[in-house]
């Protein structure tokens, strides 16, 4: 009985026609995808070198010595970088898609960002931002670069660290004589976001066989001034508030691009 | 005619099986089972709420997710404390008889551990409202060395390792990663199904049939509505602000508030306004856990204020209360408390077997 149903005319018929719908079903889908236009886009990136007054940067080993004459080292150097847009040598604004990056000095790999969906044309600056725009900081949890397990999200006090310096100095005065200074606070007078733009010259035609790329340097250093920042003053920074500010103040001057 | 439907019969099966493997070819994985939508039932009267479902939207297997982590002691440092530790269903998801939260290692912290139901209208978290959205509310208590002491990091992997929690996290998510969005969207998921709206009083304001206060009630409800009402607001009894209410000032604890979160001096000593909902099952009380007795928060407000600057002028000269007026109102007080919420078998412990 019920094998006579499968060997049947009718069913065969139906099966015949039902495997058609789905194979033109599905394959529509997959042509819808791509369909998006990739001709007129290009991808774009980003390699990115820390220094200390124009030198490599060298975590743990280098003596530094800052503005105020306080010798330190650095043990750890990271930010985020967001909010990308490239403005056109018509002076358009080309915003990109939103895009969240952790770069750490200790792990090469986040040193070299990719930006997607970036127009043909002739770009004269590139902008961003040091730090997670406080859409993301105010709503709930995210992952990626900006989930919490990265270690740079307060907890007390909901909020990204936007950038993290770290490590030892004489002249502080505690035991393990340490320093550090986490970044942060996107409301109101501490608000510590930054906008960067940097000159470039940059044609995107997407028939090139390379990806463009732009090759920016961060100097550490520029983290002490031109607001002299010591030790003395201030080793442990955890909180929004005007240290921070000042902080940030400074460091929004360590981007400049190498090329 | 029996042939035919059969037919038909079939056809629609093979129907059904194309479109799931159409489906699934689409999403790119799973097994098939899907999360099953849940309907959030809020109570009658209440506000819209505040948190956002749009991004994590409720499903039966996202909130048992959540419930297994919430009563998984292993979310610890030394796998002692649960969230549920702290936050006791028979009192309201506070902490029954300790003034301070306690954590891992005999560690204590220095404010009482906050009531957990009806957290999806709040927008702000925390006896000083620093933490912003309910989704990470739980890194605190979980990081926090006082409390959980767990690094998120390591936590991730050790749940990574246990198969009981990736096959969880695909029932919940469709894939067996675990992440830590995932983790707290899940817990999210869990609390929002926490929610007291359901008490004597609301049975009372619904008009129900045979549902009504006692003289004393009413009257304790009226003293309510003239001295308190201003600040714990109907019907969440509270109005989620922070205001100092001259509880004398402990240096033992140090705590100046909200004016750690704003850095603002007009904030010092002021604390969320808690909610008066089973407040008779969430003792002790204040900030500090300091009031064992409703009857001493009472007293306190009675004769016990001590005004600073920053002392809300609704109880900077205190809020006279006769002898009468305490026992009406704590027998008012009393209809506030919500069995369908202490009672609630959906919320309760779940059994861990690593």
């Amino acid at each position: 009985m019920v094998l006579r149903i499968y060997t049947s005319f009718t069913f065969r018929c139906i099966l015949l026609c039902l495997s058609i719908l789905w194979l033109s079903s599905c394959s529509k889908k997959d042509k819808s995808s791509t369909e998006d236009p990739p001709v007129l886009y290009s991808r774009l990136t980003l390699n990115f070198s820390h220094v200390m007054n124009g030198s490599p940067l060298v975590r743990s080993s280098s003596t530094y010595i800052n503005p105020s004459g306080e010798s330190f080292v650095i043990s750890r150097f990271r930010y985020y970088l967001s909010n990308f847009s490239l403005v056109n040598d018509a002076g358009k604004t080309v915003i990109l898609p939103p895009a969240y990056f952790l770069i750490d000095d200790a792990t090469d790999s986040t040193k070299r960002i990719s930006l997607d969906s970036i127009p043909q044309g002739n770009y004269t600056a590139l902008r961003f931002m040091i730090g997670v725009d406080s859409a993301r900081n105010n709503s709930g949890v995210q992952s990626g670069a900006l989930a919490p397990e990265n270690g740079m999200f307060w907890t007390w006090n909901s909020g990204y660290i936007m950038a993290q310096m770290e490590g030892y100095a004489d002249a502080v005065a505690s035991p393990t004589h340490q320093f550090q200074f986490h970044v942060g606070g996107f409301k109101g007078p501490y608000n510590v976001l930054k906008i960067v733009s940097l000159p470039v010259k940059l044609g995107i035609n997407p028939t090139m066989s390379v990806v463009p790329q732009l090759n920016i340097v961060a100097d550490a250093a520029k983290w002490f001034t031109p607001d002299t920042v010591s030790f003395k003053q201030a080793a442990v920074i955890m909180a929004e508030g005007t240290n921070a500010l000042r902080i940030a103040n400074n460091y929004q001057q360590m981007f400049s691009i190498k090329n | 005619m029996r042939h035919k439907a059969l037919y038909i019969a079939a056809t629609f099966g093979i129907l059904l099986m194309l479109a799931h493997a159409c489906k699934k070819e689409n999403k790119g994985g799973g097994d098939g089972t899907r999360p099953e939508p849940v309907a959030l039932q809020l109570p009658p009267g209440f506000p819209a709420p505040v948190y956002s479902f749009a991004n994590n939207p409720l499903t039966k297997q996202g909130i048992a997710l959540g419930r297994f982590m919430f009563y998984d002691y292993r979310l610890s440092r030394d796998s002692t404390v649960s969230c549920g530790f702290c936050h006791q269903k028979f009192a309201a998801f506070g902490h029954f008889d300790h003034a301070l939260s306690h954590g891992v290692g005999g560690q204590q912290g220095t404010r009482s551990v906050p009531v957990i139901f009806n957290m999806i209208w709040q927008k702000e978290f925390m006896w000083d409202g620093g933490v912003n959205n309910l989704e990470i509310q739980p890194l605190t208590p979980l990081t926090d060395h006082n409390e959980m002491a767990m690094d998120l990091k390591e936590l991730l992997k050790k749940m990574q390792g246990d198969p009981q929690y990736r096959q969880k996290f695909k029932d919940a998510f469709g894939t067996e990663e675990v992440t830590s969005e995932r983790m707290f969207k899940a817990i999210t998921q869990f609390v929002a199904t926490m929610i007291s709206g359901n008490s004597r009083y609301d049975s009372i304001m619904r008009k129900e049939p045979g549902a009504a206060f006692s003289l004393d009630e009413q009257a304790g409800y009226q003293i309510f509505q003239q001295k308190c009402a201003a600040c714990h607001k109907e019907p969440l009894f509270t109005d989620l602000s922070y205001r100092s209410n001259g509880l004398p000032y402990l240096p033992a604890l140090n705590d100046v508030g909200r004016m750690k979160i704003t850095n603002s001096t007009g904030d010092y000593l002021k604390f969320k306004v808690p909610s008066l909902r089973n407040i008779l099952k969430s003792s002790p009380y204040m900030h500090d856990g300091r009031y064992f007795d409703i009857f001493q928060v009472f007293d306190f407000y009675d004769h016990g204020v001590k005004a600073t600057s920053t002392t809300d002028p609704l109880v900077k000269n205190g809020i006279p209360l006769s002898a009468q007026e305490k026992r009406q109102l704590y027998l008012f007080l009393n209809t506030l408390t919500d069995y369908t919420l202490i009672n609630n078998d959906a919320l309760s412990e779940v059994l861990i077997n690593p």
